[in-house]
């Protein structure tokens, strides 16, 4: 018998396998350090969220390690839309796997000027940033009205010259905002970005994050993820969605893929587990296929909703 | 689960070294656990976080010797005895003295600091240890006398002249390895100095592993604020081994800005705007955006 296949199809995009370096980790556009992402297994990178004008984040402390989970708010720090072109073809240029570029901004208008910067350096697709739960008029915040976010992603696909656009969104029920973001031009789905957060000091008594809030990542917010996949893949069988949050292992991908994830996000993990992760996580799902009688990984996706 | 929330430190004692260079003495609820090389985030409520090299570790104790170099080091160096602040770590990988027998030790500036560490931590547990310190002038020549206790012999250098040879940190450290067979150096200073030390000292001992100081924001992994040339220089480093750096030309030549755009040397003309906090971290116990430089020789403990 063959080995079983980890290849999968997101939006056209040939995955050798189903993981994926999720946004704003090693969240530079240094062709260095994404190869090693790459080297480690991954099958495609999602760049840092870059917005039309540099932006320097927030002040330290912009992260904490709770064990369970990571709690941050960098402030999306990234050089701004016409130096992160420059950059993204380098990138682009030196990766053999998809490079997906994040995006993001607080109207329409933004998200038009970004991608339109950035498409010309060979991105195989976008991913728009719609759920980063720390800054305002950002991210999430975009999802507060419901008109300039199908504009925004419309924009976004507008000017995405064809390339797939996915949309980022914050745990809970989204099923509504997914829904206008497909009405709007997008390709698929990536579901979650972090759970607001914060961690207060209490030594100090404060709040440890200079920005207060912030999101929180890793195994904690698993289940959420998995539940926020499960939703929007009972609402929307046939959209690509990634699922992100707390994936470290075989056995975690293999879940969100059975909620209904085409392929997964994996962030936190690269520095928990280090970034040959993706690789552990490959092998672990190929072995998982082989002794389960599957001959092809993408036989997972969703399979949890056909009981 | 392994944690790095932050843990209450008391300020015990300040001591000042040199214009703008204190070392602190802290005491903390429980030991860090670190290795030589490893850091600490120093955290000051309402000003910011800094990373800042163990330069030792005894029981309850740390110590930190800290350039003034932003708002945070800046506020440290304002704190008294009594004061608290608040560390998380250790962070990052420090030195490795496994199979080695005699060891070189080759630092400049505030850089000296995770070096001091390392060379008690090496004498106390039988590694026979020299090391070669380089300083812009005697004013600013700092830890000799800690590195004397900890060493068989100290080569000390100034640029000017003012104290031991004159000449940097790798003059000293050629000269010492005139005599010498090292199993294995160990460097810590400004990059300019750590890139000629990689040309200059590489070959001459089977292990050859380098300090950096970078910008740091997460210090976990994550951000990749800190890379350089693929590593990161908060969890894979920040002790690189030589080998990893071979060939990397962000070295001494590129730094990012706080938005991760490339840009020249922090602090000199290249930078783009005012320091703040994160660029520079004290990592190599606080190397920096100084242009500190290493000096010539002459042998000052036997």
């Amino acid at each position: 018998m063959t080995a079983p296949s980890l290849e999968v199809d997101l939006a056209g995009l040939r995955l050798r396998n189903p993981t994926i370096l999720a946004s704003g980790v090693l969240g530079v556009l240094s062709p260095a350090l994404l190869s090693r992402a790459q080297e480690g297994g991954a099958a495609a990178v999602v760049t840092k969220t870059v917005t039309p004008e540099p932006r320097e984040g927030y002040d330290n402390p912009v992260a904490v390690d709770l064990g369970f989970g990571y709690v941050n708010a960098m402030g999306i720090p990234n050089p701004g839309a016409e130096e992160a072109a420059r950059e993204l073809a380098g990138v682009v240029g030196s990766l053999r796997i998809p490079v997906i570029a994040g995006v993001g901004g607080s109207s329409a208008r933004d998200l038009g000027e970004v991608v339109s910067a950035l498409v010309g350096a060979g991105p195989d697709a976008f991913e728009v940033n719609a759920s980063c739960p720390h800054v305002r008029g950002m991210g999430a915040s975009l999802l507060d009205d419901p008109r300039e976010f199908s504009d925004a992603v419309s924009a976004a696909a507008g000017a995405a010259g064809g390339r797939p656009v996915f949309v980022k969104l914050p745990p809970g029920d989204q099923v509504e905002a997914a829904g206008r973001a497909l009405d709007a031009g997008a390709s698929g789905l990536t579901a979650v970005n972090t759970v607001r957060a914060m961690v207060i000091d209490v030594y100090a008594r404060v709040p440890v994050l200079s920005a207060g809030f912030g999101g929180l990542s890793g195994p904690a917010i698993r289940p959420a993820a998995v539940a926020a996949v499960y939703s929007l893949s009972e609402a929307y069988p046939d959209v690509p969605l990634v699922g992100v949050g707390g994936v470290e292992t075989w056995r975690d991908a293999a879940e969100m893929m059975l909620a209904g994830a085409s392929a997964v996000g994996v962030g936190s993990a690269v520095a928990r587990r280090g970034i040959g992760v993706f690789g552990e996580i490959a092998r672990g799902l190929a072995a998982y296929l082989e002794s389960e009688g599957f001959s092809s990984v993408s036989e997972l996706v969703g399979a949890a909703h056909r009981r | 689960m392994i944690r790095s929330v932050h843990v209450p430190a008391e300020i015990l004692e300040v001591e000042p070294l040199a214009p703008d260079i204190s070392s602190f003495r802290l005491a903390l609820p429980s030991g860090l656990g670190s290795s030589p090389g490893q850091f600490v985030m120093v955290w000051v409520p309402g000003v910011g976080e800094a990373p800042i090299s163990v330069a030792w570790e005894e029981g309850r104790e740390v110590g930190l010797v800290v350039a003034r170099r932003g708002s945070v080091t800046s506020a440290l160096h304002s704190s008294s005895p009594g004061d608290r602040v608040h560390l998380r770590g250790p962070l990052g990988r420090g030195f490795s003295l496994a199979g080695v027998g005699r060891a070189l030790l080759v630092c400049g500036g505030y850089g000296c600091a995770p070096l001091l560490g390392l060379a008690r931590r090496a004498s106390g547990s039988g590694v026979e240890v020299d090391a070669a310190l380089g300083f812009r002038s005697a004013e600013l020549a700092i830890l000799v006398g800690e590195f004397g206790a900890a060493s068989s012999s100290v080569l000390l250098a100034t640029d000017d002249g003012s104290a031991g040879i004159r000449g940097t940190a790798v003059d000293a450290a050629e000269r010492m390895l005139r005599g010498r067979r090292y199993d294995a150096i160990y460097a810590s200073g400004p990059e300019p100095m750590l890139v000629e030390a990689l040309r200059r000292l590489r070959g001459a001992a089977p292990r050859f592993q380098l300090s950096l100081e970078r910008l740091i924001r997460c210090g976990l992994g994550l951000c990749g604020a800190c890379e350089v040339c693929g590593w990161r220089v908060c969890s894979d480093g920040p002790v690189l081994d030589a080998r990893m750096l071979v060939g990397c030309p962000d070295l001494g030549v590129t730094w990012r800005d706080r938005t991760g755009r490339p840009t020249g040397r922090p602090g000199l003309g290249g930078g783009r705007g005012e320091e703040r906090e994160e660029r520079g971290k004290g990592i190599g116990g606080g190397k920096g955006g100084e242009g500190v430089r290493m000096g010539g020789g002459r042998e000052v403990i036997p």
